[in-house]
């Protein structure tokens, strides 16, 4: 890992206080972002002693934002977790995702029944359901599928796909994620624009497989302009508290969450509250719901916390990983951003 | 890389810092349409989140008062910012920290200002601080106000902004005929945590079960002043603060720390300041590269990790800051592309007042270096000549990095002039 080693670090600490793991957590079971990306590079620490803090990072990316340094601490810490992957050390949580991937090419098991893709096989937007809207969260996916129609985007589905390899690339195999990324490659045959509902597997296309997909979000408002999405009339007023998904806002990129307000803040009747650091994460990335369901939950709730505080009556989160961890949390109603806004559109 | 849908400005900022959102903020409350475009933590965000005005070789010997006269000839920039924004040193100072101050306070950081004088402050370290403008809450002044001015030290066990027993044997059981005395207190409701970070604290005190602990520990103490380190983010700031005092009947004040908190809240505070007054934030998003015309910088092509933006402008603000906030590279001379279309150098004056006192020659080097500004606050280009629509600010000018003293209120005046001139060209 010597190679690894990141002079550059000015000891400021920033990562540290930006970590919401840290904060959540505590110094003693999560030491935080330099400690492992950084002095453990550096001074050689033992993989296997590393394993129980950096298998907590939720991969964020907010330490990568802040560091004045400009040391990539995410990517690092992405390649600490390959290390321990391939020393066997791999969590009994994240076991299971392999073997879903190598059961079903899935990141999660299958659900009994699985929303068909009708009628939608031909068109030039690539429609990438993934792994969680199709088989968790399947509510996503016929929204998703249904927004689309709505905005008259000539769309498809894949006839056969696998997961993106997102999550993989998380825990550290990047053996999968290459096999993944070439039956991917094979199974999209010709499209124009590559559309995703999952930040997760809009980041992995972009940064994995170079392709340039864009979110739903990007694609509505992109594509189609914010102006030409009719809402119904408003049925009741409601504070909505918009989440900022992790890979959705740093890693696709702020503007989306722009997108995303501008495009809610047309809908009669809903009113955008401001929530108290809206872009902490919820817990649900980097494999630590599967690692450490108690890390991320208590993650979760913090985040509902702050939603509750701004008085929302709803939470919503453009991200099905997000979706599914905040509504472990309870205390109030959680949304998927395109579901949401599925129900609201003429 | 995708491209995202080009946007237009009246202006565009560099530099999310300080100086970047002060200039956006003076602008968009002239009804300028702004951007600020930045990426980073910023070193406002790692400074202790108080204002010094002046560099203290300008600030009089004799107890507090600056020294106009002795500013306005002092060496470069500071007699040129005034000389060219036709404006006299008496009527800019307290007219941008008046601006300053009241944004800020609309944004719940309570400010508390006097442009030419400085209020004692104490730090975390035992050190005095001197400032012009300062949090409500910092300022040990208030002391002056308690019949016994005696001063309690609190630690909270697990926070690692103070430690009272070492800052009494740094500063002493008296400091300036107050005797200072040094607590811990646990607060049950932190758990078994051995260390915590500031931000992790300040999220374990928004719990009110801790608030009430804290204020049962402060009202234990016999002494009527208690400093504690901080505590709260910027949305539980000033009714946290005012709870401790109140419920306590103590003056209760934070003590300065950098790298914490503070600077956090200036950091968010202005942030918000700017955004309310309708400049747009670009987070996260760094600049590829400037277009030109002529004379000219007309578009910037920003960047986030997946995307690319056009944006064009009528007139540009350079806010970069400096080495610690990457906007120059470490060296001093380089800079990063594509500002390195712009002339940087050192201010040529080798009778500076720092070099005498700057113990590394090399970090001298460095921090003394930045853009250099024409008439206007007019940026040059590297041929030497003035750009007719770009400006400087901030810390990324020649010899205004605050590692050499001038402070964070050199920048902000920087900010405040730079505006004025933008307006007019845009």
């Amino acid at each position: 890992m010597a190679d690894l080693a990141s002079n550059g670090c000015i000891k400021c600490g920033a990562c540290v206080q930006a970590c919401p793991v840290v904060a959540i957590d505590g110094l003693s079971s999560f030491s935080g972002p330099r400690t492992i990306a950084v002095d453990a590079v550096r001074f050689g620490a033992e993989i296997d002693q590393l394993r129980d803090h950096v298998m907590r990072c939720t991969t964020c990316w907010r330490c990568g934002d802040v560091c004045p340094a400009r040391i990539p601490l995410p990517e690092r810490i992405l390649e600490v977790r390959r290390a321990i992957f391939n020393q066997e050390l791999a969590l009994g949580g994240h076991s299971r995702i392999m073997n879903n991937i190598d059961r079903y090419r899935r990141s999660v098991e299958p659900a009994a029944t699985v929303p068909a893709a009708g009628k939608h096989t031909e068109g030039q937007v690539l429609y990438f359901p993934g792994c969680i809207a199709e088989n968790r969260l399947p509510a996503i996916l016929e929204a998703s599928v249904s927004l689309l129609h709505k905005a008259k985007a000539p769309f498809r589905l894949p006839a056969k796909w696998s997961c993106c390899g997102a999550p993989l690339e998380k825990v550290g195999d990047w053996e999968r994620v290459r096999m993944l990324r070439e039956e991917n490659l094979r199974a999209f045959d010709k499209y124009e624009t590559l559309v995703t509902s999952c930040p997760g597997c809009t980041t992995h296309f972009v940064q994995n497989y170079s392709l340039q997909p864009l979110h739903t979000i990007e694609y509505l408002y992109e594509a189609v302009g914010p102006r030409k999405l009719a809402f119904e009339a408003s049925k009741k007023k409601l504070r909505v508290a918009l989440h900022h998904p992790c890979h959705l806002a740093r890693t696709v990129g702020p503007h989306a969450m722009e997108y995303a307000a501008e495009i809610l803040q047309r809908v009669p009747g809903v009113k955008l509250v401001e929530m108290d650091e809206a872009d902490r994460c919820c817990g649900g990335g980097g494999g630590v719901v599967a690692g450490y369901p108690e890390v991320a939950l208590s993650l979760a709730k913090a985040k509902v916390r702050s939603a509750i505080e701004a008085k929302a009556d709803l939470l919503v989160a453009p991200c099905p990983f997000c979706v599914m961890n905040l509504s472990r949390a309870g205390g109030i109603e959680i949304a998927d951003y395109t579901t949401f806004l599925n129900s609201l559109m003429k | 890389m995708r491209e995202l849908r080009p946007a237009t400005v009246d202006v565009l900022v560099i530099g999310h810092g300080a100086s970047g959102l002060f200039a956006a903020a003076a602008l968009a409350a002239e009804n300028k349409t702004v951007a600020v475009v930045g990426s980073g933590i910023t070193a406002t965000s790692l400074s202790t989140g108080c204002v010094s005005i002046i560099r203290d070789d300008i600030f009089k010997k004799e107890k507090g008062r600056i020294d106009l006269e002795a500013l306005a000839s002092s060496v470069h920039p500071f007699n040129d910012i005034i000389e060219q924004s036709s404006m006299t040193l008496e009527a800019l100072l307290p007219e941008m920290s008046s601006f300053f101050v009241r944004s800020l306070s609309d944004q719940g950081l309570e400010m508390t200002d006097d442009a030419f004088n400085f209020f004692d402050l104490l730090t975390n370290a035992g050190t005095a601080y001197t400032c012009s403008i300062a949090p409500f809450y910092t300022v040990a002044g208030r002391m002056d106000a308690m019949e016994d001015s005696s001063l309690a030290l609190l630690g909270i066990l697990g926070h690692r902004d103070l430690d009272p027993d070492l800052m009494v044997t740094m500063a002493g059981r008296e400091v300036g005929g107050t005797k200072v005395r040094p607590y811990w207190t646990a607060i049950p409701s932190l758990g078994k945590r051995r260390e915590m970070t500031a931000l992790e604290a300040a999220f374990a005190f928004s719990r009110p079960a801790l608030r009430e602990e804290l204020i049962e520990a402060i009202k234990e103490l016999k002494e009527p002043n208690v400093a504690i380190p901080p505590i709260f983010r910027l949305t539980d700031y000033q009714r946290g603060m005012a709870k401790l005092c109140s419920a306590t009947g103590k003056n209760v004040f934070e003590l300065v720390t950098p790298l914490s908190l503070p600077g956090l809240r200036l950091q968010e505070a202005m942030s918000r300041s700017a955004g309310a007054q309708g400049a747009r934030l670009l987070r996260n998003r760094t600049v590829k590269k400037l277009e030109w015309k002529g004379r000219r910088v007309t578009s910037a092509i920003l960047e986030t990790r997946t995307r690319q933006q056009k944006i064009s402008f009528n007139s540009l603000v350079l806010a970069t800051g400096d080495l610690v906030g990457g906007g120059l590279m470490a060296q001093g001379a380089e800079v990063r592309d594509p500002l390195d279309a712009f002339k940087v150098g050192k201010f040529p004056s080798d009778e500076h007042v720092y070099r005498a006192n700057s113990y590394m020659a090399k970090m001298h080097d460095m921090t003394e270096t930045g853009f250099l500004v024409t008439h206007g606050m007019r940026l040059l280009a590297r041929d030497g000549t003035a750009v007719d629509n770009a400006f400087g600010a901030g810390a990324a000018l020649a010899s205004f990095s605050f590692p050499t003293g001038v402070g964070l209120g050199g920048s902000l005046l920087t900010a405040w002039v730079a505006a004025q001139h933008a307006k007019e060209v845009s």
